[in-house]
């Protein structure tokens, strides 16, 4: 391969991927810690990965059962209940939080080279990341969250980048029927479970993305194919602007968004700004949709409810543990517009209407847990005036991970990827399938600081990723 | 420390209301704290506590203002173990109360008024050695026998914030007092001690008594006074 031709898909995967990464990182929220005045491990099994308690308390606007009875500091009130009866002659009364609802992540990051094929084989970031979150509710009804991150990328020696995203989002609670199961979030969606519900990025644990979600179409090489713009269809999994219709029942949950589509970052490229809004796209009238289901089997229901007072006594409880199997469907369809600009200056303007559908599994046994996750979709013209072909794409990933101690985990995933390019796009390598393997683990040094050791190997497309391949990570994360 | 061994019989399923349940724990305190007959030719042990050299976490959930003082004959069979009970509550991801004297044989219930699952988990504090007497929903209770001396530390494996104390006692003279905010001083007073011979002990969460045990002679009608000075550990020591 053309050494540039290979810097550039290079560039083009890392950068996408850490921007997933960044776009989807934040999941600890201390902020929740101080105001239940509760360990990290009460909602987490090893931040970020959430356990049961946690993934119900986030499906649940940020709330907790009989909710009030926990709370240690209490919100403040922006007027007095009885307001409620006298709408619409008085404002409607709403609460802030009691204390300050935010929350600091950073994270430290040291990357080892292990083949020696980048022009540093040792490099530090430290920093690697620094997130300011916050969030909370607005009363019982209306749950808020937000994050500012701040990230610098090296890319093994190469060519430093450092940016800032920004998120967030609103939403209210139980519009309509039972509790929770109609809730209306506006903002950066996708957040919580754009992808599977099963394989969740902000839910790793692990030190990067999941490859089989972060993975985009990739572009030509502009010199090779004569052209002075290609934007191409640039959707990866991962949160975009829009509205989501969400709900939570005992053993299901479901989201489905409106989103905007037409992801704004040129593909291969850091964001055009040093600030950018995670999902930011060019508005036309396509938005693209999409629809999460999860269905839960045994364990702790989703919204708690099947907890019956004289639950019989068990033994060997531990906070991550949770016997329960949980399978996910995800979709979505959307359509990009793209545009291809020759070296004499012609236009060629379309459309590539294009979907994705996934399904995975989770199963956690005691201290065991294992996932499975597959994604199948198909591009119609994603090449516009280069090729005709339509491409299709599969990605799957397993992942086993089993805690060795409650302050140490082991895990291990296998990743894959296929896409069927052209192979008549000048300046496009039809073959970029990626396989990859990922083996680590996970030290909680307190409940709010963990490193990881991970190495992560690519027995097909190393080239590809040359800033992950034969690479051992240590990363270590505080959150307070 | 034993387990108890009928955990499933001893488990009530009843659901408690809150209130019920603190004013059982309450109720249960008082019975275990004086838990002794009135005794006309017995003497009472009573003085002072103070703060030496130290601070104390005067509010919050797991403040430090908790002192136990305890009498153990010397020279003399040790006391039957109690048949009494008394109870502690996981309510609002707090243990209540946070010490819980009791003597030796009594049976504590230990109740979940949360609608949280709640484990119980004892470590020794003086061996080491650890009890996970099991995780229960709203409103069960599980029953538990302390049949040596000793402190438990007690904790929730799914709440690692969350601890307390239970310090069983080796007879039934003991008493639970607690440090006054400002001053970080106590009263207490061990009434109906039969005469004879004890070693006066006091159990703080965090820090040690001044000069370790106290060696009383408890004569019939009479009152003792013994103040008590209790401080960080390396300082209590070099008091010895």
């Amino acid at each position: 391969m053309n050494p540039k031709h290979r810097n550039v898909l290079f560039r083009v995967t890392v950068v996408v991927g850490m921007l997933v990464l960044a776009a989807s990182q934040a999941a600890a929220v201390p902020t929740f810690a101080r105001r239940y005045a509760t360990s990290c491990a009460t909602c987490h099994m090893a931040y970020p990965r959430l356990n049961s308690v946690g993934e119900s308390f986030r499906m649940m606007g940020y709330q907790f059962p009989d909710d009030e009875r926990y709370r240690k500091v209490q919100p403040v009130e922006l007027g007095d209940e009885a307001y409620e009866r006298l709408w619409p002659k008085a404002l409607w009364p709403s609460h802030i939080p009691g204390s300050s609802p935010l929350s600091f992540i950073a994270r430290f990051m040291a990357e080892v080279d292990t083949d020696g094929t980048r022009p540093a084989n040792t490099t530090f970031l430290l920093p690697e990341e620094i997130e300011l979150v916050w969030a909370g509710n607005l009363g019982d009804d209306i749950s808020f969250y937000g994050d500012i991150i701040g990230l610098q990328k090296d890319f093994g020696g190469k060519d430093p980048e450092a940016w800032v995203t920004l998120k967030a989002w609103l939403q209210f609670q139980s519009l309509l029927g039972p509790d929770n199961a109609f809730n209306l979030r506006v903002g950066t969606i996708g957040t919580q479970t754009m992808g599977l519900l099963t394989a969740r990025d902000a839910n790793i644990y692990s030190t990067h993305f999941y490859t089989y979600s972060a993975w985009f179409l990739p572009s030509p090489n502009l010199q090779q194919a004569e052209l002075s713009e290609f934007r191409g269809n640039n959707f990866s999994i991962s949160p975009q602007q829009g509205i989501e219709l969400n709900g939570v029942g005992r053993r299901w949950f479901y989201a489905a968004g409106i989103a905007n589509g037409n992801v704004n970052e040129p593909a291969g490229n850091v964001p055009e700004g040093d600030v950018s809004f995670v999902g930011a796209g060019r508005n036309s009238d396509n938005k693209d949709l999409y629809v999460h289901l999860a269905y839960k089997l045994g364990g702790m229901a989703y919204d708690r409810s099947a907890e019956p007072p004289s639950e019989s006594l068990s033994t060997g409880a531990q906070f991550w543990r949770d016997d329960a199997l949980e399978l996910a469907l995800f979709g979505y369809t959307g359509t990009a517009d793209l545009r291809i600009v020759d070296l004499d200056g012609n236009v060629w303007e379309g459309e590539d209407g294009f979907w994705r559908l996934g399904v995975g599994l989770q199963h956690r046994i005691k201290d065991v847990h294992w996932s499975l996750a597959y994604m199948a979709g198909s591009d119609e013209d994603p090449y516009g005036n280069l090729s005709d072909q339509v491409v299709d794409n599969r990605a799957w990933h397993a992942e086993l991970l089993g805690f060795a101690y409650p302050w140490m985990l082991l895990y291990g995933r296998y990743e894959s990827l296929e896409m069927d390019l052209p192979d008549d796009v000048p300046g496009l390598n039809p073959d970029q399938d990626i396989d990859k393997v990922v083996a680590g683990t996970k030290m909680m040094i307190r409940p709010n600081i963990f490193c990881n050791v991970e190495y992560s190997f690519y027995p097909e497309g190393a080239e590809l990723e040359e800033g992950l391949d034969e690479t051992v990570f240590l990363l270590l994360s505080v959150s307070f | 420390m034993r387990p108890c061994s009928c955990c499933s019989a001893c488990r009530s399923d009843r659901p408690r209301s809150p209130q019920i349940a603190a004013l059982a724990v309450v109720v249960a305190a008082i019975v275990a704290g004086s838990a002794v007959a009135a005794c006309p030719d017995c003497g009472t042990v009573a003085g002072s506590i103070a703060v030496e050299m130290a601070t104390i976490r005067p509010d919050g959930p797991k403040h430090d203002r908790d002192v136990v003082v305890m009498l153990e004959p010397v020279g003399s069979a040790a006391p039957p173990a109690s048949g009494t009970r008394a109870s502690m509550d996981q309510t609002g991801l707090v243990f209540t109360p946070h010490v819980l004297a009791v003597q030796r044989g009594t049976t504590v219930t230990f109740l979940n008024s949360d609608k949280e699952q709640h484990n119980v988990y004892f470590l020794d504090d003086r061996t080491g050695a650890t009890l996970d007497i099991g995780t229960w929903g709203p409103g069960v209770s599980v029953d538990h026998t302390f049949d040596e001396p000793g402190v438990m530390i007690t904790l929730c494996k799914l709440h690692l914030e969350m601890a307390a104390y239970v310090v069983v006692c080796p007879s039934p003279w003991f008493t639970a007092v607690q440090l006054d905010t400002g001053s970080s001083r106590a009263r207490y007073e061990i009434p109906n001690v039969p005469a004879g011979t004890y070693e006066l002990a006091v159990w703080h969460k965090k820090l040690k008594q001044k000069g370790g045990k106290v060696r009383v002679e408890v004569a019939p009608g009479a009152r003792i006074e013994v103040d008590i000075g209790i401080t960080k550990a390396q300082l209590a020591k070099s008091a010895d």
